[in-house]
């Protein structure tokens, strides 16, 4: 187990760094640390289910201003690892990946703060003129994050699998249930916050057009993206031509 | 004066070393100060070029470690603009006179608007499209999910930021003006408003999962609830649960504590087989 935890933990590190560290690749994102933890783990199927539920959760989260969103990233590597390595169902593991966000989030503003005192070294090195100095704090801070991914990930496989198998003997029914039923739900968590930022009485009715071709006539997302691309076009060119009017 | 100005000694290498190191921007983010050392990291190449003296480095350095924050790709237009700035500072004779507000104020002015066009637009809608396609391959079970997301995703990370980089260093402290005269920020921002709010209408109707498995039984006739919710409207129910959300996020209620919420309903509604 101590080898498994020690792979699961590397990946897990990895994409973590992505997220603040280095880049926004992306490889953070729960569809693709799915993919690449089961993968890693010799079941990418189960990889791949759990990644693409827990996307549904946290697709509509984004990260705005100063405000830290649940940390998916960890969430996925290590509810795609438990349930890879205890059997948990496919269906019940997303669920395992809401507490762990949470948990992970706090980690997060446990660095940001952490770098505050990065920071202050970085004013004494810019009243030096050491630029040096500045750029080995850099290096630093962004290792932080990767071990902020790699830390949990470890303590959560070495300690946690036995765990899991034990408490899925205990759990009823009601409560597995529940928790499958909480899955089709949280998506609308994140679709709610990503509709509370963007829309307005002016833009609400775009919603509504965009709900009924999915509902009534089952357009995909493909089709979405191209109705809403020209509805964007025609709007905003409206919009425009009327401003003219009126400075006229 | 016209021939004393505009030698340029920032080379296309410095540049591409600029956005290389860009992708280091939000490494040391913190509480404080945000991006400050991320913005500082990427320029360093073009300081060290720029201020070969201990006490130009030093002004250099104090400008920079100040407050900044943005969206993580639209910080590379605003490097571009101060690139051509501190390449402007660097040469007039009297090194430092007041270019340093001038500079402060540019970052400061830009970062706002920026911030708010990438949130909108890179985060709040081409990101979503793009995941919500992927995730409906991976739940599918097909690899492609993932791949074709990385695959588009990083195309326009890797492009947008080289090519505002760019941009901004040959439009420099124009940016700020077009940018007023244009008015595009309202328009980039309600554009990808009206694009991911239809978007978010079909996320809603087709991956928020709930119904009923009531059946109502009046003699011999037996109704069941979920087929009639379905004749009225397909997807009632997930549109009846996101806008509660939504109602409760409007009236300042923390995520957190209506995903609690999500949870207790959810048992409750197991107990009692009211949902499935």
């Amino acid at each position: 187990m101590f080898f498994q935890a020690l792979l699961v933990a590397l990946v897990a590190g990895i994409v973590e760094w992505d997220i603040y560290g280095w880049g926004q690749t992306m490889i953070s994102r729960p569809i693709v640390v799915g993919a690449i933890m089961g993968l890693v783990l010799g079941d990418l199927q189960t990889g791949l289910i759990i990644g693409g539920t827990v996307e549904l959760f946290y697709l509509g989260v984004i990260p705005v201003g100063a405000a830290i969103p649940p940390d998916a990233t960890s969430a996925t590597s290590i509810a795609t690892a438990l349930s890879i390595l205890s059997g948990i169902d496919p269906k019940v593991a997303p669920t395992i990946a809401i507490p762990v966000a949470m948990a992970a989030q706090t980690l997060q503003m446990f660095i940001w703060t952490v770098n505050i005192g990065i920071t202050h070294r970085a004013d004494k090195y810019a009243e030096e003129g050491n630029l040096s100095g500045i750029e080995r704090l850099q290096y630093f801070g962004s290792f932080l994050f990767f071990l902020q991914g790699f830390i949990p990930a470890f303590i959560a496989v070495l300690f946690g699998v036995d765990a899991v198998k034990t408490l899925l003997g205990i759990i009823p029914e009601w409560f597995m249930n529940g928790l499958k039923i909480a899955g089709g739900m949280l998506p609308a968590m994140g679709f709610a916050m990503l509709y509370t930022m963007m829309s307005s009485k002016k833009l609400a009715p775009f919603f509504y057009i965009g709900f009924a071709l999915a509902a009534f006539m089952n357009i995909n997302l493909v089709g979405a993206a191209v109705i809403g691309a020209a509805a964007a076009l025609l709007f905003t060119n409206y919009m425009e031509s009327q401003a003219d009017k009126i400075s006229m | 004066m016209a021939e004393a100005k505009e030698q340029r000694v920032i080379t296309e290498k410095d540049l591409k070393s600029v956005y290389w190191r860009s992708f280091f921007i939000m490494s040391s983010i913190n509480y404080e100060r945000f991006q400050n050392l991320g913005f500082l990291y990427s320029l360093a190449p073009v300081l060290r070029k720029l201020y070969t003296t201990k006490e130009n480095m030093r002004d250099a350095l104090q400008r920079h470690v100040k407050m900044f924050n943005t969206h993580p790709w639209m910080a590379n237009p605003i490097l571009g603009t101060v690139i051509a700035l501190e390449e402007e500072n660097a040469q007039q004779e009297d090194v430092q006179k007041d270019m340093s507000e001038t500079i402060n104020n540019i970052k400061v002015g830009l970062m706002g608007p920026f911030a708010g066009i990438g949130d909108s637009l890179f985060w709040g809608t081409i990101r979503p499209i793009l995941l919500g396609i992927g995730a409906s391959f991976a739940l599918q079970g097909s690899i492609i999910g993932p791949i074709l997301f990385l695959v588009i995703w990083n195309i326009l990370n890797f492009g947008f930021r080289y090519y505002s980089l760019m941009y901004g260093y040959k439009t420099g402290v124009n940016m700020l003006r077009d940018l007023k005269q244009t008015n595009i920020v309202q328009k980039i921002s309600e554009g990808a408003s009206v694009l991911g709010l239809i978007v978010l209408g079909v996320l809603v109707a087709s991956w928020v999962t709930i119904s009923t498995p009531i059946t109502i039984t009046t003699g011999e006739s037996s109704i069941k609830v979920q087929e009639v919710l379905d004749s009225i409207m397909p997807s009632m129910l997930p549109l009846v649960a996101t806008m509660i959300m939504v109602f409760f996020l409007r009236k300042g209620t923390r995520p957190n504590t209506i995903i609690l919420g999500i949870f207790i309903v959810s048992f409750i509604a197991s107990i009692f087989g009211v949902l499935q």
